[in-house]
């Protein structure tokens, strides 16, 4: 990959790469320095990494990171994430209650369901980032978008 | 039936998915409008989809990752460029230099002598003869040739006997022979004997630093005079005798 193609990368897809951290880590500014860590590494494997490939490396080495990120938190905090927007808006957005659903999910939930719903990735491309195969990328699909449909049928929202 | 209570759900996953065909999706709806109480479900199911819709935010990253890229015309290219130039330069002043004396022992040979010319041209001569020695000569058939008037009287006798020897630098063939005896011409050919007694072996050879190559060493060597030692006169010898009509001043005398 050329220095002009691994710009090209970051205009296409830093928002998108820090997005899906940021949706995983529910914390902007991780998800911020992740996504620069990532694209050091990018630039410093410049030569090995192909630019037809790069989007799938940077989503990759994201999820890693977040990963290693959350094994780190996780010996010092062992608090479950909780929705609390919904108790304190009185009448939240369908699209923020869903986004605080997100909460209700595990790490590998909630990265499945964004890769699939935010980058419109098949679940071959989830199983390949996230090093699964096809059928387990289904049932963490199957399980994140049952948690999110009970979550809403709770709160008594349909459209 | 394919569809009940304890599978709805994934058919409704799969349905949003995109994973059903056409006859599977119909078939579904139309189960799902004859359980109404199966049309909440359904919509709730819908709504999961909602994430997708969402618009990406900046981060306000781009520009702290963008790669400023390296200046079309780096030091090192400069310097490189810069050494190549001087390269050309020197080559091209070094060729100039070269062509300048090149013009310069031109017009020192054009002022040779002509004694230095003749020498220079004995030379050459018998360096191309001592080519032409070592050329193995070729023989031609005595029927094809035949003694005719045209034919040098030298090449006649030698034409009479069962071949004759050319040699092979002259490179008259066959055809030409005959084409030269059909037309009356005369035939142009010096036998080797004559080519060789021709081109005497000077015996005395001025010395040039081009001309030494494969010359036979000659007998004397001289060194010719310069013009100047050649033009200068004896001084005449001073004669101290006084005239007889010379009258002495002092009377010391």
């Amino acid at each position: 990959m050329t220095p002009h193609e691994y710009n090209l990368s970051v205009k296409e897809f830093n928002n998108r790469v820090c997005r899906f951290v940021d949706k995983i880590l529910m914390d902007r500014n991780i998800a911020k320095d992740i996504t620069q860590e990532a694209y050091l590494k990018l630039w410093e494997k410049l030569d090995t990494v192909q630019f037809s490939k790069v989007r799938a490396w940077l989503f990759t080495t994201v999820y890693r990171l977040s990963m290693d990120h959350i094994n780190r938190q996780k010996r010092f905090v062992s608090e479950d994430y909780y929705p609390q927007s919904f108790t304190e808006t009185e009448n939240p957005d369908l699209k923020q209650i869903i986004e605080d659903s997100l909460k209700l999910l595990n790490e590998v939930q909630r990265s499945v369901l964004l890769l699939r719903d935010y980058e419109g990735y098949s679940y071959e491309e989830i199983g390949e980032v996230m090093n699964l195969n096809e059928p387990q990328v289904k049932v963490y699909l199957f399980r994140a978008r049952k948690t999110i449909k009970n979550y809403i049928g709770d709160l008594g929202f349909v459209l | 039936m394919k569809f009940g209570v304890e599978n709805i759900e994934e058919w409704m996953f799969e349905y949003f998915e995109g994973n059903l065909s056409d006859k599977d999706k119909a078939d579904l709806l139309n189960y799902i409008s004859l359980h109404p109480e199966l049309e909440k479900d359904f919509s709730q199911w819908a709504q999961t989809y909602l994430l997708r819709k969402e618009e990406i935010s900046d981060y306000g990253l781009t520009t702290d990752l963008l790669q400023k890229s390296a200046p079309k015309f780096g030091v090192r290219t400069i310097i490189a460029s810069c050494v190549v130039v001087a390269i050309i330069l020197a080559s091209a002043a070094w060729w100039w230099g070269d062509s300048e004396s090149n013009n310069k022992t031109g017009e020192t040979f054009s002022r040779k002598t002509e004694s230095e010319r003749k020498v220079v041209n004995n030379t050459e001569k018998i360096v191309a003869n001592k080519k032409l020695e070592n050329i193995a000569p070729v023989k031609f058939k005595k029927e094809s040739i035949q003694p005719s008037a045209t034919m040098p009287e030298t090449m006649k006798s030698d034409v009479n006997n069962n071949g004759i020897v050319l040699p092979k630098a002259i490179k008259i063939d066959e055809e030409t022979v005959l084409k030269n005896e059909q037309e009356n011409k005369p035939l142009q050919v010096k036998p080797e004997e004559q080519i060789k007694t021709e081109i005497p072996i000077p015996k005395e050879v001025v010395f040039k630093p081009d001309t030494l190559l494969n010359v036979p060493v000659p007998e004397k060597v001289v060194v010719p005079k310069t013009k100047q030692a050649a033009n200068k006169k004896k001084a005449p010898a001073i004669n101290l005798k006084p005239d007889s009509d010379f009258l002495p001043v002092n009377p010391n005398f």
